[in-house]
């Protein structure tokens, strides 16, 4: 069973999303809102989403299980931050 | 009803820190991280430098159980080549090796175009070549193992990372072990890493891979005429663990099943996963007699194949 949202942690969360994504892209971004979809609209590669995920550990201070990621996490920003926060452990 | 005679494999005792390849390679210390966690890579062997591929395929034909005995059955050698260039022109080390083994009565040829599932490409047309023939006890010698040669970018180090490695293998055409129960490959050629447009190839190809994947290893036991339930072990292509433990997540299997043991210490060998995984997989002692197990493997090509044997 998902483990209940840790709100505050999400927020964190989203909230590193937004710093990193542009170092990950290599460009500026302007407002991104949770819905957006991170490969068709942002150019987000599979690999390059997965570095958005180790950088969020480093930035966050936390290990995210990435054996359950799957495609599903990775549709927008929301559903990704749903499964970080969902699968993080912090260190 | 082709089978593996007797199989080899060589890895070169040079172990490289996938780290270390990172200059190379053009990777950033964020995908190398990427690459431990997430694909379960962390070293690849290498050859001493000065090594050729002659060295590296003839160091796993070389052990091949009873070769020296059985040299005189032998009719063919193949060489299962994963990428199309492997060589600088006009090098090609399978007539070197046929001459290095004394294989005096065998033709020798490359396969390849299955990309990295060129091995079972091979073991099935040596199975159907001898078996056209009908030479009783006639053999063929099937090799595969590339160094690490070409910059195709399509062979960029994104989800996998090349070693060196070489494997052999002896096929009749009706041996007692092991038999090849089924062979299914299938290409999509709409997914081709070298076709003219590759505009968004990478995504696609990552979305369907799994889906590819799954119905190429459910499409090889049908046609054995098994179940997964009888399948005792999965022997796959070292691209990484990630993809495989998603296999066995999808197709309700317990990850145990499929042997990964590999995957950190080698990386993936081109085409001699397959025989570098079955002499693990025996060493192991986790293959017994009367078990029925998949080798199985994706190719450059969008090449999905599988292969059904028992021990």
């Amino acid at each position: 069973m998902d483990k209940v949202l840790d709100a505050e942690l999400r927020q964190r969360v989203v909230a590193s999303i937004g710093t990193l994504l542009p170092q990950v892209l290599k460009r500026d971004l302007s407002a991104i809102p949770e819905d957006i979809r991170l490969f068709d609209e942002l150019g987000l590669s599979s690999s390059k989403t997965l570095e958005l995920l180790l950088a969020l550990e480093e930035e966050l201070g936390i290990e995210v299980d990435v054996d359950e990621i799957d495609r599903g996490d990775l549709v927008s920003i929301g559903a990704f931050a749903d499964f970080v926060t969902q699968h993080a452990t912090p260190l | 009803m082709t089978a593996l005679d007797a199989v080899a494999a060589y890895l070169p005792d040079r172990r490289v820190p996938i780290e270390d390849l990172a200059g190379r390679l053009d990777l950033a210390a964020s995908q190398i991280k990427v690459l431990r966690r997430y694909h379960g890579l962390a070293e690849v062997r290498r050859q001493e430098p000065g090594g050729t591929v002659l060295d590296l395929l003839a160091a796993a034909a070389s052990t091949v159980e009873g070769l020296r005995e059985k040299a005189h059955r032998i009719r063919h050698v193949l060489y299962a080549r994963g990428v199309p260039v492997a060589l600088p022109y006009p090098m090609n080390p399978v007539h070197e090796l046929r001459a290095l083994l004394a294989l005096d009565r065998a033709t020798a040829f490359t396969v390849t175009h299955h990309g990295c599932a060129t091995s079972l490409l091979a073991v099935d047309i040596a199975g159907r070549l001898l078996a056209s023939s009908g030479e009783p006890g006639a053999l063929a010698l099937v090799v595969a193992g590339e160094q690490v040669f070409t910059q195709d970018p399509a062979v960029a180090a994104d989800s996998r990372i090349f070693g060196e490695g070489a494997g052999a293998c002896l096929v009749s055409a009706d041996g007692p072990h092991d038999r090849v129960l089924s062979y299914v490959t299938r290409q999509r050629g709409d997914l081709d890493h070298w076709a003219a447009d590759t505009t968004g190839l990478d995504e696609r190809y990552v979305r369907e891979y799994p889906k590819l994947l799954d119905e190429v290893v459910l499409a090889a036991v049908e046609r054995a005429g098994l179940t997964l339930d009888d399948i005792t072990l999965i022997l796959p292509h070292n691209v990484n663990t990630v993809s495989w433990k998603r296999l066995a997540k999808r197709l309700e299997l317990p990850v145990e099943k499929v042997l990964l043991d590999n995957v950190p210490v080698a990386g993936h060998t081109f085409a001699a996963d397959a025989f570098l995984n079955y002499r693990t997989a025996v060493e192991h002692d986790l293959l017994h007699r009367g078990d029925r197990y998949v080798i199985a493997a994706a190719g450059f090509g969008a090449i999905f194949s599988a292969m059904v044997l028992q021990h």
